[in-house]
């Protein structure tokens, strides 16, 4: 018949498509759609994670960051003020050596200085025994004894003199 | 592109192609043996059944447009249900089946502007593209059991592989119903978008006066919408069957012009699917 003829055909058709249109709908759209979703959802969790963790990666790159820097000023800190200390240790070292050596020297000279006078005091004393001893000697035939003290007191107080 | 296939697609697609181009010459000499006149004169009759009740045109079918529907819902059934529980991570085949479902959806959602409507816009989008191009290859470029039948409608003689198998998307049934379908789903969509005052009013726009113009317009869509696809694949059909007719000495053409066949079964179909969106949007629009 017509090659062009609207009939009853066209009403089944439709409820062809209908049934395919929910078998379709049954095994092939729900649960592709639903794997969509699924797949879009994990995929979205997981770069989100990723995220995260890179954000976390990166807090804890800098908080090491940190840290290393805060180490290295206390070591340098350290190194420095143990070179400032043994610095002050050999300054310090060398002034109680100087002070040391200055009052070894102080009390050596003083020392000396006290031996040479006792040494004086000795040559002095034993020098006028020695003079007076001599003079005694020299003297005896010519002066009279209180001729002789006198004239030692005389000699004495010229040697006390000058 | 680079195809690689693999050893078995390829020796399926070598033994396809034998048998097609040994159909081709089966065809050619079949052919070859009727007279121009014989061979076409029943070119443009339906084989119709009379149903026992029903009056007019409500008591006739198209029983072979009707039984190829079957066959092809059979073959979408059969193959979608190897994949009705889908993997998260799909292999070969089911991503196959995604990209093309991801194609419609993506255009569903580019086209249409109401979120609510994407997904059984998408549905139907599919759907009908999943119809639609399987019955256009299968009516465009395979060859088939075919029904010629005499100007009452009655059964004159079955083609056995001298002809393509016959198209539910040949028959005008087919195509005006489900773009009346289309018509229908979309201001469906736009009343339960819009509201009703909404998309009555939308029909006097700009100015009342144009309301005679907008029934026209939009009447006139679902026509050229079926007719489109009718026009293009029943065309198709007979010139295949020309070109069979005609180059019956030389299968090649036909060989050809199946494979032609197959281009423009897919392009009509995308080219139907596509229009139905683009009603659906304008409509939502």
């Amino acid at each position: 018949m017509g090659f062009v003829e609207l009939n009853l055909t066209g009403i089944i058709q439709l409820l062809n498509f209908f049934i395919l249109l929910f078998v379709l709908y049954k095994l092939l759209y729900k649960p592709f759609t639903q794997i969509m979703d699924k797949r879009r959802e994990k995929v979205e969790s997981e770069l989100a994670q990723a995220e995260k963790e890179r954000k976390e990666a990166q807090e804890m790159r800098k908080e090491a960051e940190q840290i290393l820097a805060n180490a290295r000023q206390i070591a340098e800190r350290i190194v420095s003020d143990a070179k400032q200390k043994s610095d002050e240790l050999i300054t310090q070292a060398k002034n109680q050596a100087r002070e040391e050596a200055d009052r070894i020297m102080n009390s050596a000279r003083a020392q000396i200085e006290r031996e040479k006078q006792a040494a004086l005091d000795e040559v002095e004393k034993r020098a006028g025994e020695i003079a007076v001893t001599l003079a005694m000697k020299i003297l005896q035939g010519v002066l009279d004894e209180k001729a002789k003290k006198e004239y030692l007191i005389n000699v004495l107080k010229k040697g006390q003199n000058q | 592109m680079k195809l690689s296939l693999d050893r078995k697609t390829k020796v399926l697609l070598v033994v396809f192609l034998l048998i097609y181009i040994f159909l081709g010459i089966l065809n050619a000499i079949y052919l070859s043996k009727q007279s121009m006149s014989e061979a076409f004169k029943n070119v443009a009759n339906r084989w119709v059944l009379k149903l026992p009740f029903g009056q007019g045109i409500f008591s006739r079918v198209n029983p072979l447009t009707i039984f190829m529907t079957w066959i092809i819902m059979f073959v979408i059934i059969i193959v979608v249900y190897r994949f009705r529980k889908p993997k998260l991570i799909p292999d070969r085949k089911q991503a196959a089946l995604e990209s093309v479902m991801d194609f419609v959806y993506q255009m569903v959602e580019d086209a249409i502007p109401d979120q609510r409507f994407v997904r059984p816009t998408f549905y139907i989008a599919c759907t009908l593209f999943l119809f639609i191009v399987l019955s256009n290859i299968l009516g465009g470029a395979i060859p088939g059991i075919s029904i010629e039948a005499n100007a009452q409608g009655n059964i004159e003689k079955i083609h056995l592989f001298s002809d393509t198998w016959f198209s539910p998307t040949a028959d005008i049934n087919t195509n005006a119903f489900l773009a009346v379908f289309v018509f229908l789903i979309s201001q469906v969509f736009a009343i339960k978008s819009k509201g009703l005052k909404a998309w009555a009013k939308s029909w006097f726009e700009p100015i009342p006066f144009m309301f005679p113009m907008n029934v026209i317009g939009e009447l006139s869509k679902p026509i050229s919408h079926s007719l489109r696809l009718f026009g293009n694949i029943a065309g198709g059909a007979l010139l295949t069957y020309l070109l069979a007719y005609m180059a019956k000495y030389l299968f090649l053409p036909v060989v050809l012009w199946g494979f032609f066949g197959i281009f423009v079964g897919v392009i009509q179909a995308l080219v139907f699917t596509v229009l139905a969106i683009a009603y659906i949007s304008s409509a939502l629009s």
